[in-house]
Parts: C-alpha cells; structure tokens; sequence
C-alpha cells in the first residue's frame, strides 16, 4: 500500500499555527520589545546613518566618509584613543588582578562573614560615580587634599594630581583601581566556589601548596569566569566618561581627554553630530574587535 | 488572573507610548506668568523703531517665544523675576504681542535644548546667543539680521564693540545686551593687612607694580594659612584672564579676522608675562591653570586665601550681598601703555522666521531687552554695563564705575566661525603656557598652522 506523501502546510497556515502556539508569549515581550526598538534599535540605526551624514542646523547631508576623513586627520582623536587605551590596559589588569585576590583570600573564610565582605566590596558599586568622583577630586586637591596632607606628614612636597598634564591620567587611573570592582569579586568567589573539593584534595594528596594549587587548578578552571570579566571590564574601560568629564573635564592640555569624552564633546558641545556618530562608530569596532580577540585566545570550554 | 495581566500589560504600553508622544524635541513654552493688559491701557513708552500703528487699523494679534537663559518658571531668583517684569513691561507696552517664555539654563543641558529648538525652527524666536555660537548660526542662515530694525538714533546710540562683535560677514546678526568688562577685584582687608595701596583707573599699576604687589600680597599667616597675591578662572575654556592676553598690543586675531596673530613678539610676550605669575613670581593657588570659575571665586570670598581675582561682573552681586570688603581694580598696563579689558558680550539674537509679523515683533522685544528702557522699568536688570551709550544704568556704585568705565577700554576679537577643534586645541596651548609645558612662542608656532587653515576655510 502505497501512502500518498505527506503535504507541508503552507507559509499562511504555518503562521496561524505559530501564532495560535505562541500569540501569549509574543504578547508578553511586545512592551520590552517596543522599548528595545524605540530606545535602542532605533537610535543605533539613526547613529549609523549619522555617521556619513553632515548635520547641521538647516538639516543633514550625506557626505560619505568624510567625517570618518576628519576623525581620523585629527589629532585630539588620536591622543584621545592612546589615553583611552593606557587607562583601559592598567584598569583591566588591576581590576582583574584585585577582584581575583580579595575572592581568593576570602575564600576559607566562613560563609558569613564572606558574604559580609563581598557585600563590602560591591557597596562602592551602588554610588553614583559622580559622588565618588568628588570624592576624589577632594583627595587629590594641592592645597588641602588628603593625599597631599599624607605627603606633607613625611616631609614631602604637595603633588598637583589633577593639575600636572604629566600626571592627571594617572591620578585617574589610580582612583579607578583603588576602588577594587564588587562586581568582580562576587562572580570570582562564586566560580571559586563551584570548582570541586576533589581536585584539592588530590594536589595536597601529591602534595601541592597553596600556591601551587592557585596556579595549576584554580586559575586555569577560573578562565571562563576571567574571559568575561575581561570582556566587560575592557568595554567598561573603553568607555570612561564620567569620572574624566567630573574630575578633569579632558584637560589639562587634553591630557586626559578620551574617547567617549571626545564623542561627548564633539556632540553637545560642538554639535557636530555626524562626527560623533562617527567616533561612536569606530568604538563600536574597536571593543568588538578586542571582544574577538579575547574570546579566540581565552575562550576555552572547561567542563568539571 | 490572565485578563487581569493583559489589561495591565496593554495600559504599559499605552503609557509608553503616550510618554513618547509627548517628548517633542521643542521643550513646551510656559504661558505667561501674567496675561497681557486689555488693549485699552495707556502704553509705555519703548524704543520701538516702528511708528504707532494708526488708530483705525488695529495691530495683528502675534505670538512669540523667548528663550532665556537661566529663566525658571515660577522662580523666585532674582535673574526670573527680573525676566518676568521686562517681558511684562513690554507686553504692556505692545498689546498686541505676547510673549511666551522657555527658561534653558547655562549649561550644556541648555545649549542641547536650544540647539534642538533651532533645528526645528519652531516655538522660538529670540534667544541669549553666546559670541562663539554667533558666526555658526549667522553662517547657517538660522538669524534674522538686526540693521532694518535699526534707527539712525540706534546706529549712533550703540558702542561700535557691541557692533562689531555681532558682526558676521559685514552684517549684524545680533542686539548688543552688555558686555562682562573683566576687572581685578580685590580683597581691601588683605591689602591693608599688608599696606599694599590700590591703584585707580586715573592711576593704573604698571606691569612690574602689580607683580610688586601680587608678591607683596602672597604670604603665609602666623597660623599657617597661605595667601596668594591673584588668582583667575583658567581651566580650558575660560577667559578670565583674557585682558592680560592683550596688554602689550598682542591680538589673537587680525582686525579683520583673517590671520591668526598671536604668535607675534606682542602676543607672545604678554602670554609669559601672564604664565611668569605661576612659575616664576609664584603668586598663584597650585590650581592656577586648570581651576574653574566656582572653585577661584570660593578661594576669593568664602576661603578668602587670595587678594586679588580677575573676573567678570556677574560676581559683584554676590559679594555685595555678604558686604564682602571689595575693591574693583583696573587690569594692569602692559608695553602699550594704556588700559585694556576684554569680556563676554551679552547678545540677543532673532531667529529667521517667514512670518513678518512675527519678525517684527521679535525684533521689537529683542530691542526693548537690550534698551535704556528694560534698564529704567526693572531694576537690577543690568547685570554689567550696557552697550549703549544712553545706558548709564550700571553704574550705581563705585565698583561698578570702575566696570562701566572700563568698556571703553575694550579689545574684543571678530567672531569667525572656526570648527571647535581648533578652539579645543587653542585653549590647551593656552593652558601649556601657563603649566609651564611650552613658552608662548612654542605654543602659539603650534597652534598657528592649523588656525589660520581654519580662518582661511571660514573667509573663503
């Protein structure tokens, strides 16, 4: 007996039948998808097409890829990208390198009283950068500050922290990785905590120290939890506004202008919004780029 | 339960889409804090340049919208009422016309706000229009050009500084307001403490005597305290100490706007006599160079560690309120020998627009608020002296003579519209110098190429 073969339903009444299946679900996420487009999708396309256009007051333009031309014969462009380059290498690796210590040290720790400090560690996490912004432009103050008043107690002379274009970025640097990142010793601990006793306990049966189990177990199984965090502390890092725009405004002498300052600056400040597309558009690459990068040499499966 | 869900998933979306309906670039205008006075009212006298209208033919009912800065609606503080009585002043006089007011403030929040408002074009038609701003807008075709509002009794009455600022491509595009005559304020009881005598504007101090009295003045108290002989507003972008710029004859620009100067013996020259203050006489806070406006004015009246301060008017209320010891000096005199100021112009510009009627009417306010009227109906509305010769409204006190006195003593640069790169760049050379990081030679050599590529461009 011969069955007559099997008829596809059509696109119409595939349609139907998804839509019967799933209208509730489509229903559900409409709102945060109309978010999504309207405040999202929506000006990341219009950003797009900005970025060949010439905006001005009477209207736009295209004009193809001169404002890429500018941004890239423009020398305030590139000062700012090597800033932003130094402060994101010397936050990422303090970040990580910190927020890996503090996880491993509280690790034998009680479960209390790790929560107590991981706690701890995230509070800075829920100020707002420009409270702690302040914070610091206090603490570097040359004449009443409170690292110039620690200077004076061992005979010193005052620094000029923000004042001196040899060092203001670094004064920056320096008060973003003195702050260790919450965010990073929370998620360290728990991956810490996930990897199994056993593996322990086999190095001390061979008799591995502390040290050396940090070095052939803990961190190599720890890889995925540091790829991500490096992923996002290097997007975090590519992206410093507030802390430059509050605490230094860029200067002196732009030696601590970065990127998306720069973008800032460029539109609501000269209103060139075709440009600051633009730049915009270039750091999108670059993170990407970097993202890539850190997912081909970091992103190993590790299963245990 | 389900239901239940819906409903309230469908009024989410609802709310959001209302919200987003309502957020139209142009911030909504206020309503007038009082509706205008019944056309039967006796009108006040204004300068309005038009002849009253006949008694048959009645006035067309317009409808303008005035954004200013620093306005709040329902404010208490003294810049909003002082707003609101002006408006309301003119709204009496000229029946016809009524006057929505926007408030912006002075920050780059504001400037968004204006810029959106003059990208659609619509709900604004005078606006405060910063110097820099002047020349992008007049070259965008965004003002309407003041000279056929103009009377000959105008054109005689205005100072020419206050023209020439507003100035673009021979025509102007902007009322003269004020200008914000930058001067020395001194602390009188630092002075006596240290029997340093005030100079005078019949006898100003020569460059070498107020480095003598800046050094004379820079000293630390018993208890410890360090006082240093000046100070000024000079993170990049200020231009505070802008007038020490031009004591030796230096420029920055030619006369005519189109050949970058200031790298010539006398610009050169007055630039490290201004950096000589921090590194070689050392008379300035370790800020001096990159310290902002509300962080020199703290030092000056509430930390009182520095005797003199070069700023602009808009200060003196706020000592004048807490009866702070003030003197107001002239800036020094460099090789040219005589007196120089420099300030911010306040300027009221018209926006374009294709209405006539609403043209005029514009107009007419934006010449009302930069009178000698404005000055008579509200008092305190003159913040610093006016740009027109009939404007003595200003001058109400012995510091303020000093400011009013100085305008005449003006040097102001033509407004050329160069991209704001080069005015990002020209700031940071100006802070290299007073860092210490390069001479006035080695910074203005480096900025000179890429500024006069962009006067070139802005001329063509």
């Amino acid at each position: 007996m011969v069955h007559p073969p099997a008829t596809r339903p059509g696109l119409a009444q595939r349609f139907v039948q998804a839509w019967n299946k799933y209208k509730w679900s489509y229903f559900f996420i409409f709102p945060s998808m109309l978010l999504f487009f309207i405040f999202t999708a929506y000006p990341v396309g219009q950003a797009f097409l900005l970025a060949f256009q010439k905006v001005d007051l009477r209207g736009s333009e295209w004009i193809g890829l001169k404002n890429f031309q500018d941004i890239f014969a423009s020398k305030l462009f590139w000062l700012s990208m090597q800033h932003t380059f130094i402060y994101a290498a010397f936050v990422v690796a303090a970040w990580l390198v910190t927020s890996l210590l503090v996880a491993v040290l509280i690790q034998p720790l009680h479960n209390r009283i790790q929560s107590l400090f991981r706690a701890a560690f995230y509070l800075p996490n829920v100020i707002s950068i420009v409270v702690i912004s302040l914070v610091w432009i206090w603490i570097f103050e040359p004449q009443f500050g409170f690292f110039n008043y620690l200077l004076s107690l061992i005979g010193q002379e005052p620094v000029r922290w923000l004042q001196n274009p040899r060092i203001a970025l670094w004064s920056i640097v320096l008060s973003t990785v003195l702050i260790v990142p919450g965010s990073g010793v929370v998620i360290y601990s728990a991956a810490i905590g996930s990897i199994p006793r056993d593996y322990y306990e086999a190095a001390e049966v061979e008799g591995a120290n502390g040290f050396q189990k940090l070095l052939h177990i803990t961190l190599p199984l720890l890889n995925p939890t540091t790829l991500y965090l490096m992923v996002i502390y290097t997007i975090a890092g590519f992206q410093i506004f507030e802390r430059v725009y509050i605490m230094t405004g860029g200067g002196p002498i732009n030696r601590t202008t970065t990127i998306v300052q720069l973008i800032y600056q460029t539109a609501f400040s000269d209103f060139n919004f075709g440009r600051a597309s633009a730049q915009g558009l270039i750091l999108f690459a670059i993170i990407a780029i970097f993202s890539m990068i850190q997912f081909k040499f970091l992103g190993t499966d590790i299963e245990y | 339960m389900k239901r239940q869900l819906s409903l309230l998933s469908i009024l989410i979306v609802l709310s959001m889409l209302l919200g987003a309906c309502g957020g139209v670039a142009t911030p909504a205008a206020p309503e007038p804090t009082q509706p205008p006075p019944a056309a039967t009212e006796e009108p006040i006298a204004t300068e309005s340049p038009t002849e009253p209208p006949a008694a048959t033919e009645e006035p067309k009912p317009v409808t303008i919208t005035f954004y200013q800065r620093g306005y709040v609606e329902g404010g208490t503080d003294a810049g909003t009422v002082n707003t609101d009585k002006a408006v309301q002043k003119f709204m009496e006089a000229n029946p016809h016309i009524t006057v929505k007011i926007v408030g912006i403030p002075w920050t780059a929040e504001g400037d968004t706000k204006l810029e959106t408002a003059l990208a659609a074009r619509s709900d604004i038609n005078v606006f405060r229009v910063t110097s820099p701003n002047l020349p992008r807008y007049a070259k965008q075709g965004i003002l309407s050009e003041i000279t056929p509002f103009l009377t000959e009794e105008d054109k005689a009455d205005f100072y020419e500084s206050g023209f020439q600022v507003a100035t673009v491509d021979g025509k102007v595009w902007a009322w003269p307001l004020w200008v914000t005559a930058i001067s020395i304020f001194a602390n009188t009881e630092i002075f006596a403490e240290r029997g340093v005598e005030l100079p005078s504007l019949d006898a100003p101090w020569t460059w070498d005597e107020f480095v003598a009295a800046a050094k004379e003045l820079t000293f630390k108290r018993d208890d410890g305290t360090q006082v240093f002989g000046f100070t000024s507003s000079s993170k990049w972008g200020a231009v505070e100490y802008y007038p020490l710029m031009y004591i030796d004859g230096g420029r920055i620009l030619s006369e005519d706007g189109k050949t970058f100067v200031q790298n010539q013996p006398e610009g050169v020259s007055a630039l490290d006599k201004m950096a000589s203050l921090a590194l070689e006489h050392k008379v300035t806070p370790p800020d001096f160079g990159t310290v902002d406006q509300a962080g020199v004015r703290s030092q000056f009246k509430d930390i009182k560690n520095v005797a003199m301060l070069m700023s602009t008017p808009g200060f003196i209320p706020d000592l004048e309120k807490e009866n702070f010891p003030l003197a107001v000096l002239p800036p020094p005199m460099g090789d040219m020998g005589t007196l120089v100021s420099n300030g911010a112009m306040g300027l009221f510009a018209v926006v374009d627009v294709e209405d006539q009627d609403q043209l005029k009417a514009a107009h007419e306010l934006a010449k009302y608020l930069t009178g000698s009227q404005v000055a008579k109906d509200v008092e305190g509305w003159q913040l610093a002296p006016g740009l027109r010769r009939s404007n003595t409204s200003y001058a109400t006190t012995p510091s303020r003579e000093v400011i009013a006195k100085l305008v005449e003593f003006g040097v102001y640069e033509v407004p050329v519209a160069v991209p704001a790169e080069v005015g990002t760049n020209y700031g940071a050379m100006l802070q290299a110098i007073i860092l210490g990081e390069m001479t006035g030679q080695e910074a203005m050599d480096a900025i000179a190429e890429e500024y006069q590529a962009a006067l070139d461009e802005a001329n063509k």
